[in-house]
């Protein structure tokens, strides 16, 4: 299995990599889209490395 | 709300905390040091990792071939971050539950890329590096004999990777994940000791989750060699969980003797423990057969 990664600039500034394979297994529902799922649960981590619902991810 | 990643689909994904403790560029201490009271910059690097698209996705759940994805992630980030000249060590790290104050429950663990060796760390290293100089060989690649010599406190192993409950377990699950011969770090695995990691994560999770029936919340961190050159012949690679159940509805907390003192109370056996979750499902370590 080969690694592959994509970087881009996010508005803020911050980097964001997308990382993905080749001769990978078929995952089943896996590759599902999940943005509007991910938008409806607004979290993000905060800096006591616990999880925070105040912000978005 | 905008979400994080802006991508309709994805695979494994890595970003930088939006709220993190350490930047890249850190500006000067608001604070001035004092003769006594010393501090420096808080510059460094921490990230998110996603470990899927899945967001009410169960890790446990997910086949090996995405366990195989996280350790090369993994290992993609400990390399890259640790060729930065003002990061000593990468720290790869999961908070997992309600019970160790996460509300996020998407998938996901964090990484911090520190400007210096964390204090729990050193302390483990300046341990390992004075056995060394004093025996000659690695601490870790010492215990972990010992372990297999005694087999009571082990709960599973394959060709590179042994999981057991330690001998000094501070939580009553305690569980810690060595490599059988001597990995410094990522930076020395081969493909077949990547699947293997991943083989052996998969199982132990497994088995949390099918202790209680219920998906097991812990805390996970990495232990392996600092990125500042130092410490090869006495740092070895594991993993160590710490999760917070002691019973299934009885949660370990930190109190008099623990925060005051530092002593850990711990009422079961190590070897007890094991046994509980060597004869949880599965019993045998998942295998690869792609």
């Amino acid at each position: 299995m080969q690694i592959h990664k994509k970087r881009i600039k996010k508005e803020d500034g911050r980097y964001l990599i997308y990382y993905t394979f080749t001769d990978e297994t078929k995952e089943g529902e896996e590759g599902k889209d999940v943005r509007t799922e991910m938008e409806s649960h607004p979290e993000a981590m905060d800096n006591s490395s616990h999880s925070s619902t105040e912000q978005d991810i | 709300m905008p979400t994080e990643v802006p991508a309709e689909d994805y695979d494994i994904v890595v970003f930088e905390n939006k709220f993190p403790s350490l930047q890249k560029e850190s500006s000067e201490t608001i604070v001035s040091s004092s003769q006594f009271f010393k501090h420096g910059k808080a510059q460094g690097i921490c990230e998110v990792v996603l470990f899927t698209s899945d967001h009410d996705g169960i890790m446990s759940e997910k086949p090996l071939s995405r366990y195989i994805k996280l350790v090369k992630v993994w290992r993609d980030r400990y390399r890259e971050l640790g060729t930065k000249d003002f990061i000593d060590y990468v720290f790869i790290f999961e908070n997992k539950g309600e019970e160790v104050g996460v509300t996020l429950h998407h998938p996901h663990g964090q990484i911090y890329a520190y400007p210096f060796i964390p204090p729990i760390i050193e302390q483990e290293l300046n341990s390992s590096k004075e056995y060394f100089k004093k025996e000659g060989e690695c601490l870790f690649c010492k215990t972990l004999k010992e372990e297999k010599e005694d087999g009571r406190r082990i709960i599973i192993s394959n060709d590179s990777f042994t999981a057991l409950v330690p001998f000094s377990a501070a939580y009553t699950y305690e569980v810690h994940i060595y490599a059988n011969k001597h990995l410094s770090s990522f930076n020395d695995f081969s493909e077949k000791e990547e699947i293997d990691l991943a083989a052996i994560l998969k199982t132990i999770l497994m088995k949390f989750d099918n202790l209680f029936g219920f998906v097991f919340p812990y805390i996970m961190s990495i232990h392996q060699q600092p990125t500042n050159g130092t410490g090869k012949e006495y740092s070895h690679f594991h993993i160590e969980f710490y999760p917070p159940y002691r019973t299934k509805d009885k949660l370990k907390y930190l109190a008099g003797s623990e925060l005051g003192a530092g002593a850990f109370i711990n009422n079961c056996l190590p070897e007890e423990k094991a046994q509980e979750l060597r004869s949880t499902p599965p019993e045998e370590v998942i295998k690869f057969t792609g």
